[in-house]
């Protein structure tokens, strides 16, 4: 049996691309044929549930209702992944909400698989994020994301801080999701398509449309570099883990 | 769980869209050539193949859209008679512009007059929008024509580019004009039939001084006679042009032959 994987996309930093990241993660899913359910906790907006409607619900992730409807039904829903998509400046909240409510001890005894992917931006501030994110992770699979999507250069890392920071976090593994061309990018925004559709050139209802061919041509590239990284990290395998202990999963909503 | 391999998977995302092509199409031919002239080398006579081939295309089928992909020259685009529309693929608006044509399934034939300055991100560009699979899938079929050259630089990044697209035809073009009787032919090296080496014969600086005028075109000598040129020279102008147009016919009848081959082999 296949333990409950829930994956966190976060920063605390606005801007750095964490809902492209989760776009990409769910047409990845939706390539395995691994069911997923996403949370937008972009409330009451909701970037995600725009691109994937069938599979994202808005939440707040602040509301200790909101929690329950995501946690509470890790084994019992359909999905085996759960993505959340988290809100620039709620990650470190949220991580310590998990930490209350059991859900870090869960995944340390082996109930639920945890991979947090953590959108890194070009300053130190984001590095100083990974400190704060360390003090909550437990053995959660932790993923360090250079997005350059939104043309980051990372000008102000240089190697010995950024490797000194790297270290603070056992086991950390570091993604590079490259830069889609501007055209592309905003071609797909303006289609509110999965990336999947458009490179099918389907509208979201699955008629047939007329998107650039140069563009889909561009977006299947990157995304076919973006998978590979997936592809790289094993992260199919990783949320296809087996149950290890023969305890159900519990957690205990505190608020 | 059933594995696969995320970059298949995207490799077999098709277009939705595109229309199943009912018969022939509007145009005449069952597959849309496209000849693209190219080498990395500057003054190697693209342009006199790339105008040679749309005249041809002209006489032989009712013609040919052409692009001019050198920018800053214009080569071909100054010759009014072959109708070529400058191309850009410095931004991706210019990208689109060209290549969202060159895929149309139309069966009318298309030629690039390639700059060599372009030679390389042309390339490079089709190898990102994975143009070559598509455009097979649409029964779009690309034809490089690369005039060879005795520069080393020449037959080096012809391997490279058989090497780098194994499933397009690759013909070289020996020149008598740029290759003034050397012999490269064991150079540039072919295996399939269809790739067997283009001669185009010397044409005479003389004629070719009237060749190169701006409202020239290779279709009109290919019937008649003009009565601005002195009759000695347009039977010589006449004559050439008559052994070039059999040369590209006989490459026309290798490429159909091959298809044929093909299409007998996969049924």
């Amino acid at each position: 049996m296949t333990k409950p994987a829930v994956i966190i996309v976060g920063a605390d930093k606005g801007g750095v691309g964490k809902t492209t990241v989760s776009r990409t993660l769910l047409d990845y899913f939706d390539a395995h044929q691994i069911p997923t359910r996403a949370f937008d906790t972009e409330c009451p907006k909701g970037t995600l549930k725009r691109f994937h409607p069938d599979v994202t619900d808005i939440v707040d992730i602040n509301l200790v209702p909101d929690q329950m409807k995501i946690f509470d039904t890790l084994s019992s829903a359909d999905a085996a992944v759960t993505v959340i998509d988290v809100r620039a400046g709620l990650m470190s909240g949220t991580l310590k909400a998990l930490r209350d409510i059991g859900f870090i001890d869960a995944a340390r005894k082996g109930q639920i698989t945890f991979a947090l992917f953590h959108i890194l931006g070009p300053t130190i501030a984001s590095l100083d994020e990974i400190a704060d994110t360390a003090a909550y992770l437990g053995d959660a699979k932790y993923f360090m994301v250079k997005n350059f999507i939104n043309n980051t250069h990372f000008f102000q890392w240089d190697e010995q801080t950024h490797a000194s920071y790297f270290k603070r976090i056992k086991d950390a593994v570091e993604i590079t999701v490259p830069k889609l061309n501007e055209m592309a990018t905003e071609q797909v925004e303006l289609a509110s398509v999965p990336f999947v559709t458009f490179v099918a050139n389907k509208r979201a209802n699955g008629d047939p449309a007329s998107y650039s061919f140069v563009l889909r041509g561009y977006v299947r590239h990157w995304l076919g570099n973006v998978w590979g990284e997936y592809d790289r990290i094993g992260l199919s395998d990783i949320v296809a883990a087996p149950v290890e202990a023969e305890t159900p999963v519990l957690l205990q909503a505190h608020g | 769980m059933e594995t696969i391999d995320s970059r298949n998977f995207l490799a077999g995302v098709r277009d939705a869209a595109r229309p199943r092509p009912a018969g022939r199409p509007r145009g005449g031919k069952a597959w849309t050539p496209l000849f693209i002239v190219a080498s990395p080398r500057p003054r190697s006579g693209k342009t006199f193949l790339a105008r040679l081939l749309i005249d041809f295309l002209h006489v032989d089928d009712g013609g040919a859209r052409a692009f001019d992909l050198n920018p800053g020259e214009s080569a071909l685009a100054e010759q009014p008679m072959t109708l070529a529309v400058r191309a850009d693929i410095a931004s991706i608006e210019g990208q689109m512009a060209l290549f969202d044509r060159l895929i149309v399934e139309d069966g009318v034939a298309k030629v690039i007059d390639l700059g060599n300055t372009m030679f390389e991100r042309f390339f490079d560009l089709m190898d990102e929008i994975d143009f070559v699979q598509e455009a097979s899938r649409r029964a779009v079929e690309p034809v490089i024509l690369y005039p060879a050259e005795t520069h080393p630089a020449s037959p080096h990044a012809y391997c490279r580019l058989r090497r780098r697209f194994p499933d397009l035809i690759v013909v070289p073009v020996l020149n008598e004009a740029i290759l003034k009787g050397q012999r490269v032919r064991d150079a540039f090296p072919f295996v399939r039939a269809a790739a067997v080496p283009l001669q185009i014969p010397l044409l005479a600086p003389a004629l070719k001084r009237y060749a190169d005028q701006p409202h020239y075109s290779f279709a009109d000598f290919h019937n008649k006679l003009p009565e601005e040129i002195p009759e000695g020279l347009a039977v010589e102008l006449r004559s050439w042009t008559r052994r070039a147009f059999l040369e590209l016919r006989e490459f026309e009848l290798r490429l159909l032959l091959e298809k044929v081959r093909a299409s007998l082999g996969a049924s």
